[in-house]
This record gives structure tokens, sequence and C-alpha cells, in this order.
């Protein structure tokens, strides 16, 4: 592991990373967000699922830093009294829960797909065509969908306990097509290459040079697109939790909470909106500005001087 | 008499992110008008950088760090951007490896000859039609007024050559760049080009300096010969000397190393090692590390081109 | 002179590898929407085939080595990948020590797998860029003996690095650390690695440099010596193919034009394409003197009728367009397919 350590501090990624201002700037950020959603258990104020510790006579108190507001809630409260700081930490780590959990049901679809359909030729025409049926299906539509028959089944207080791996499930069927037609693309030009040729010469299966020779290196513009797909996943699941099909307001992710409090603006009490809002995009924000500096990065015609 | 074009000193670095490397090093040769001068060397020699420079046509993190390249008496390593475009395409051509690069596919061959016409020339329509016919006509190309609408897939791969150096004919240049033409060509094919570059060069008085590994077709082409490795000229002079009397040890190496040259034995002369990537080169002579005649001053002393008892220029301490 | 060079290999009965009337096609139509065509005021369904070998017998013997000799669009690739079973054939033969081959389902082709091997053009695409060197060595092995112990495995790897050249202590490195010429030599060790009898070279140096050309060959023909190997040497070099082959096939568009002894090839060419290939080369200090070839390459889709090379040869006479030539074995034992060659009307 030493050995490993070693090479990855002499080498290029790590020296243009750390010349590049944007780069490293934008993983700090990321790297703050994460930690304090993931953390937010321990270093949240206030808990803001336990009803207990909740007064509705806390009801839109504004931010610390205005007259009307206290200590005690540093962001504000949103029309619930839940404190704004430790509603946004938690709503944040849902918000990338479900994210990534959704971009990972992506790949893994997508990659599987776009492999056989690359790599054997029968099947690629009617995958592909399911691909684009796929395409053709708004994410909205199939979230109002399945939300739609979820709530009928099984009742909106069992929705709510299911929501966020449901949303993994829509977001990630939903965009899977992305991903297999990036592989498809990547296997159709390594089979031709000639250490496919040499595997066949072998004698290897099938099964086996897709998964071991043209897998790996497949995986360079997954790796691009990944974080671009994040990026939008996070932004997929605030869409719908603004249209009212994803997160509940019981444990509202960032989109819900922008929401919630959208009707308060016009009351005056902007905060409820307004802050999940910059957090959201300032998330978004970072995780694009790092993926441009990978994809910068991985492409091999752009002058590195 | 002024030469046509004239490198003096020429030193090409690229600047990397462990050091500045140096691709052309003190490089100086001369092209009189309508001569045809050969540079050959393997890849990685920096044969392809040197030609690129003449032009400027070096991009980050490559540039030119010294030396003088001037052409028909103007010094144009110190030319604007404006003014070297200028000089490309219309006094200096260039002539590229894979003429499927070289061509625009999308549009039509008549577009691109006038297309370069109109920038060079100033001139457009019927004028500019007139002058595309009779370059086409120059290279051979029958029905030259249908292939003016063509594109390029249309064509096979020699002809699209061919349509090249008519293109790099338009402005009546006077000095021809051509790296390696023929190298994605077949044998038949290259045989026609190269007779084809031969027969223009003489009647239209252009200097040609042609880039190319392969030392059969330098030999029936060119005039004079210049060896390069690892970024120097080791040798330079008459095709005929060269071809025949080699005198650097790399020369010899690399003719010896050809089929023909086995003689009766089944196993080709091979010189051992490889030529040493940029950042690898060793102090003194580059090919001190390879050299079967190799003494103590060949690896503290980088020797000099110079004039040989033969006539011949050659960069190596043991050859007088 | 070539006699010389290469040992003469005397004849056994039966050849290592028999090819006979082989025949490729690749059908490029695309799905049948692609297959429409609108022609004539009515819309028609075409296919495009690529004729890529038509009807190629070839003989190949024991310790031998057979190149095969043609320019871009002549087959010669195919064919070789075909031999290997990567492709299937239209129609033909491929036997391998009297047991036919072609067509048979890949796990009865597996102990065949062994005993041929290939090596390619491109040093850069030939070799996995994700996967270290040790690692590529060893899976052929690993695959074909799958009770191997890890120390043998490990000793046997180390031995055909070893014998191509390349430092044993460098398996854990990839391929892009490696130059081309290294890279090709790897591939060579991969082929080694399952110890075959049967190699086909696919322009095994076309893409090296001149000096590297010299070293890998050097290290193929020593290793033809210590290996008993036989070659088939895919090359559009002629003056490389003079030097190290004991016979050569002459393809033009799939089909085979010339087979002879190198030295007959060389110093006595019969067929017109053969000798406009030959005069085109260029040689080393002397002035082109190369017959010129009338009219362009044409396509392996569209092919002419009669005689393949028809259309560009100056001495083609009604009986070329209208008729393919069959092929005749002359008295040196070159077998040639030419109308002029069979009723003597050629000139020299």
């Amino acid at each position: 592991m030493g050995a490993r350590w070693q090479q990855f501090k002499a080498s290029d990624f790590l020296h243009y990373f750390l010349r590049d201002p944007v780069a490293y700037v934008s993983f700090t950020i990321l790297m703050v967000l994460v930690v304090s959603a993931f953390a937010a258990p321990l270093i949240a104020p206030h808990n803001p699922y336990d009803p207990s510790t909740i007064d509705i006579m806390d009801a839109e108190t504004p931010p610390a830093w205005t007259d009307q507001g206290t200590r005690t809630f540093v962001l504000g409260t949103d029309d619930m009294g839940r404190d704004m700081l430790s509603t946004m930490l938690y709503g944040m780590r849902i918000s990338i829960i479900i994210g990534v959990g959704a971009v990972f049901l992506q790949a893994f679809i997508g990659i599987v797909i776009g492999l056989v359909s690359g790599y054997i030729r029968r099947l690629d025409n009617i995958l592909m065509r399911i691909a684009d049926v796929q395409l053709s299906f708004s994410t909205y539509m199939i979230a109002i969908f399945i939300g739609a028959i979820f709530q009928m089944v099984f009742g909106v207080a069992n929705y709510e306990k299911i929501a966020a791996p449901l949303l993994i499930l829509i977001i990630g069927i939903a965009e899977w097509p992305q991903y297999a037609r990036t592989v498809r693309a990547s296997v159709l030009a390594e089979r031709r290459k000639e250490y496919v040729e040499a595997a066949r010469v072998i004698g290897l299966s099938k099964l086996r040079i897709m998964w071991r020779h043209i897998l790996p290196n497949t995986l360079s513009p997954v790796l691009v697109i990944s974080t671009v797909q994040v990026a939008n996943a996070i932004m997929s699941e605030a869409a719908l939790s603004f249209l009212g099909l994803g997160m509940p307001l019981t444990k509202p992710s960032l989109g819900a909470l922008i929401t919630a409090g959208f009707e308060y603006i016009f009351s005056g009490s902007w905060w409820i909106t307004i802050l999940p809002g910059i957090l959201l995009v300032l998330l978004i924000l970072v995780i694009n500005l790092l993926g441009d500096w990978v994809r910068d990065y991985l492409n091999p015609k752009l002058y590195k001087g | 008499m002024e030469k046509l074009l004239s490198i003096e000193n020429l030193n090409v670095d690229f600047a990397m992110r462990t050091g500045t490397l140096r691709a052309v090093n003190n490089v100086s040769l001369t092209v009189d008008k309508g001569e045809r001068l050969g540079l050959v060397g393997e890849s990685g020699a920096g044969k392809s950088v040197l030609g690129f420079s003449i032009i400027n046509l070096i991009s980050k993190p490559g540039y030119i760090a010294s030396g003088r390249v001037s052409f028909q008496g103007d010094d144009i390593s110190k030319y604007s951007d404006e003014q070297m475009r200028n000089v490309r395409g219309n006094r200096i051509s260039m002539i590229f490896q894979d003429p499927m690069m070289t061509l625009n596919p999308v549009l039509t061959i008549g577009v691109q000859m006038q297309e370069t016409l109109h920038a060079h020339a100033g001139m457009s329509g019927s004028a500019a039609t007139e002058i595309c016919l009779e370059k086409l006509q120059k290279v051979y190309i029958s029905s030259p007024l249908k292939r003016l609408n063509q594109y390029p897939h249309e064509f096979s791969g020699g002809m699209r050559q061919r349509i090249v150096i008519a293109i790099s004919l338009l402005t009546n240049p006077g000095l021809i760049i051509a790296d390696e033409p023929t190298t994605a060509l077949d044998v038949t094919i290259q045989a026609e080009i190269m007779d084809l570059l031969l027969e223009l060069c003489k009647t239209e008085r252009m200097g040609l300096l042609l880039i190319t590994h392969d030392l059969a077709v330098v030999s029936q082409v060119t005039q004079r010969i210049a060896v390069m490795y690892a970024g120097t000229i080791v040798e330079l002079g008459p095709t005929e000397e060269i071809i025949h009397t080699p005198q650097h040890p790399y020369t010899k190496g690399l003719l010896g190393a050809l089929p023909q040259k086995a003689g009766g034995s089944r196993r080709l002369n091979q010189i051992p090692g490889v030529m040493p990537g940029l950042a690898k080169i060793p102090p003194g002579c580059p090919f001190s590390n390879r050299c079967s005649m190799v003494q103590d001053i060949c690896r503290s002393t980088r020797p000099t081109l110079d004039t040989k008892a033969s006539g011949n220029q050659v960069a190596c301490h043991m050859v007088d | 002179m070539t006699d010389q060079k290469v040992k003469p290999v005397p004849p056994t009965s039966d050849p290592l590898v028999r090819i006979r009337d082989l025949v490729k096609h690749f059908d490029i139509s695309g799905s049948w929407l692609d297959q429409l065509k609108f022609s004539g005021g009515r819309i028609r369904r075409e296919k495009t085939v690529v004729r890529a070998v038509n009807g190629i017998s070839l003989d190949i013997n024991e310790g031998e080595t057979v190149s095969v000799v043609g320019e871009s669009g002549c087959g010669k690739s195919t064919l070789a990948r075909t031999v290997l079973g990567l492709y299937p054939p239209e129609s033909g033969e491929i036997h391998y020590r009297g047991k036919r081959i072609d067509h048979l389902p890949e796990s009865k082709l597996k102990p065949f797998r062994t005993r041929m091997q290939m090596v390619f053009q491109d040093p850069y695409a030939s070799l996995n860029p994700r996967m270290v060197v040790g690692d590529a060595l060893k899976e052929p092995i690993r695959f074909h003996q799958p009770s191997i112990g890890a120390g043998d495995l490990k000793t046997k790897v180390a031995a055909v690095m070893e014998q191509v050249g390349i430092d044993p202590d460098w398996q854990n490195r990839y391929p892009h650390e490696f130059s081309g010429g290294q890279r090709q030599r790897i591939s060579i060790a991969r082929a080694l690695a399952v110890d075959p009898e049967f190699i086909v070279a696919d322009e095994p140096i076309a893409a090296l440099d001149v000096s590297i050309q010299a070293q890998i060959l050097n290290l193929m023909m020593d290793l033809q010596e210590q290996h008993g190997l036989t070659y088939l040497f895919i090359s559009h070099d002629l003056s490389v193919v003079e030097h190290i082959s004991n016979k050569v096939a002459v393809m033009y568009l799939g089909t085979l034009c010339e087979l002879a002894s190198a030295r007959d090839l060389f110093s006595t060419p019969r067929h017109p394409y053969t000798q406009a290939l030959l005069s085109a080369i260029p040689k080393l200090g002397q002035a082109f003197s190369h017959k010129k070839l009338t009219g362009d390459v044409p396509t392996p889709i569209r092919l002419p009728g009669g005689c393949v090379f028809h259309t560009r040869c100056e001495y083609a006479r009604e009986r070329c367009r209208r008729e393919v030539p069959v092929p005749i074995s002359l008295s040196n034992g070159t077998r040639i397919a030419c109308h002029g060659v069979a009723e003597n009307w050629l000139e020299g």
C-alpha cells in the first residue's frame, strides 16, 4: 500500500489537481458539505425528526443575525418549528444518498446492458430500442405513476417509509440509457482492437472477454458522466420533491424543504425556502465543477503544460 | 545566391511538468531554390517537429527556444501570427501523411480549393475555377470539372493525396514540406505519388523538404539527405554519397539494417538498443550508448556537424 | 540466393495447414432499413457484401515460412483470421494436421488453440492497456492448463519473457510503460506462452521503426529455429518477405494471383500483378522504373467480372473480362491464375 501511496503522490493527477484552484476549492467545499451532512446526527444542534423537541410556537423564527432571531436557531425555523440548520443538514444527507444511490443503480443497469449490447450483435438492436423507449418516458411521469400506485396500494404512511429507496429506484431506472449508450460506444470501439482478437485466438469465452478485457477499458467515460449524473440525480429528486412527488415533509430532502417554504416567501419568511435553495445550488455547483475538471484531465488531447 | 530556406541553429523545446525537453537541438539546414532535401530519421527523432517549426505550427507545450528560420530572405521565425498566415499555404505549403485528415470531409474539393485561393490570392469565381482546373490537371486527375463537386470520401487514398498536392500548388509556393506523404499508401500508389512529386518539383522549380523514415524512397527522390537522430542532424550530404558511403555510425547502422543489406546471412544487422526518449538522451553524443565505435570523448563532448574529408557533414568524433 | 538464407524444408506427406477454396464474405448491409435504396423510381432492397476472400487454396508445410503479400483490400488479413477460426468461412475447408477445423464449435476448437497463435500488427492495440503484462502472459497459460501451480506459472512466464528479451522483473508494468518494439516482443511472448506450432503474423513489423524491425525479425527467426515453428507471414513489405520466406503467395482482391517459392517469385515473376508490384518497390539508390498500373483499385464490394485484375492489366484481353482464370501449376511448382500465362500470350 505504501508503494501505491507514493505513486499517487508523485502522479500527474495530484499535480494538476493541486495546481487548479477550481479543482481543490470545489473539492474542499464538497468534502465539507458531505462530511457535515453525514455527521448530521453528531453536529446538528437539534433533531428535526423528533416531534417531542419541536414546538410549533417556534415556527417561522428568522435567522440569528436578524432582529427577531435567536441564538438557538442559527438559521431560523420553518413553518413547523424545526430548526433550519439541522433540517438542512439532514436534508442534504438524504439528497446525497438518493443522488449517489440512483447513480449506482443507473450505472449498474446501464453498464450491464451496454456491455451486452455492444458485444453481442444479435441483442444490440432490441436492447437499444428498449433504451429508446425508456428515454421517451419522462422521469416525472414515471415518478407520478409509481408514486401514485404505491400510495394507493400501501397507504400514505407506508409510502413515507420507503420514499427514499423508491426515489432511488425511479431515478435509477429513468436514466440507465445514458450509461448504456456510453458504455456501448466504448465497447464497439474496443472490440475491434487487437487485444480482443488476441483473447479470442487464445480461446477465451465471450463472458470472460467482456468482463476481464473490455469492461475495464470502458470505465473512463463512465467516470466522466457519473459526476454529472450525480448532480442530475440530486436535481431530479429536488424537482420531484418540489412537485410533491418526492420526499415527504416529515423527512424532507433539500428539494422538499424548498417546496415547503415556497409559499412563505410572500409572507416574509424568505429563509425557509431560500436557504435550502442556496445549499442545493452550492452542492450541485461543486459537483459539476469537479466533474468538469475530471473530464478535462482525462481528455488526452487537451494541453497539459 | 540567396538560399530559399535557411535554418540556423534552431532549438525547439517542450515545457513538460518534469522539466524542459529539447526536441530539436541546434539544427542548421539550407534548401536552395528548386532543391530537394530529404530529412530522414526514425519516429521520435524530431523530424516532424522540425518540419512544423519551420512554419511555426508547433503547439504548446512546444516552442521555438532560439535560432533563425529565413525564407526567401525574410526572417520568418520572428513573424507575427498574421504575417505567418500569409506564408503558410501560400509561400510554403505542407503535405501531411493522411489525406483524409487534411481534407475536410464535409466540403467538396472545389470549395476547399477555392477557399485557399480566396484566402491567399483574393480570387474567386471563374478565375479561381480556372486555376483549380489547371492544378488538378497537373496532378493527372481526369475529368477535373466533375471532380470539383465531389467529396473527399468519393476518392481513393492515392487520388486524395494528389488532390492535397494540387491544393498545395495553387499559390505557386516556393517550398513544399512533405511529412511522410506516402506512408499511409500502398506500394504501387506510393510509387506514383513520389514520381508525381519529383516531376512537379522539377517543372515548377519548387523546393522540397521530404520528411520520411523510408530510406529507399528518399534515395530516389532527393538530391541531398539530412539524417536526424534524437533531435540532432548527425549527417548531411549528397544523396548518392549518403546511401552508398555513409560515414556516421547511425547512418551506417540504419542502412545496414535493411533486408537488402543482410548479405548471405539470414540474420539482419541490427543496431542494439533503442533511440532514447527526449528525457533520456545521454550527455555528449546522443548515439554514444548504442555506438560500436564509442570512446570516452563521445560520452563527454557533443560532436558538432562539421565538414569531413569526404565532403559530407558528419557529427562524429570518430570520423575525420 | 534466397535458399541459402532460409532453410529449405523437406516436403512431408501432409502439410501442417491445408486451406482449400476458402471463401469469406462480410455482409455490411446493416439492418433492413439501411438496405432499402431508392433507384429507378422504385424502392429496392440491396445487400452490400464485401467479398474479402474468394477461393484461396494454400498448403503450409511444417517448419516453413509462407508469406502472403498484397496491397490494402486484398484480403490477406481476413485470410489470416479465418485460418485461425476468428471468422467462420462461407465455404471452403481448413485442415490442421489432417483434421478439419473450420466450423468446429468453440469447445472442440479449444485444443487446437494451443497449437495455433497470432501476432498482430499494432503494438499499441494488441495488449490490454489495463492489464499488467505479467497477467496478460499468465492468462493463456492458465486457461489451457487450469491445474498449473502458481510457482510453475511464474517460472513459465519468466522463461518466455526472457526468450523474447524482456526483463522478467517488469511483469507488473502496464503496456504503456514499454516502447513499441518491446510491446511487440511481449505480444510474441504471449503467442509463445502456450507452446504453439503454428504462428500467424499479421504485419508484425509494419508499425515499427526500421532499426527495431531488424531486431524483431531476427527474434522471430531465432524463435523459429529454437522451437521448430511454422509461420504464415502477412506483409506488404516485399524486401522483408524476400528475405525470410520459403514460399510467397500474392493476393489481389481476394484471389490468389501467384504462389511460388521466394526465389522464383522474385527472380521471375510471371503474373502481371506480381510484376507491377515488384517493380513498384523503391530500390535503394536506383531511379524509379515502375510499371504504371492504369485505373484505380476497385473495391471488394463491386468486384470486376472475369479476372479480378483485368481492369488494371496492360495485357488484358476479351477472355480476361469474361472468364475467371483457373489456377494452373507450372513446371517449377508455381501456381498461377492468369489466362495470359496459361495460353502463353504475355510478352516477357
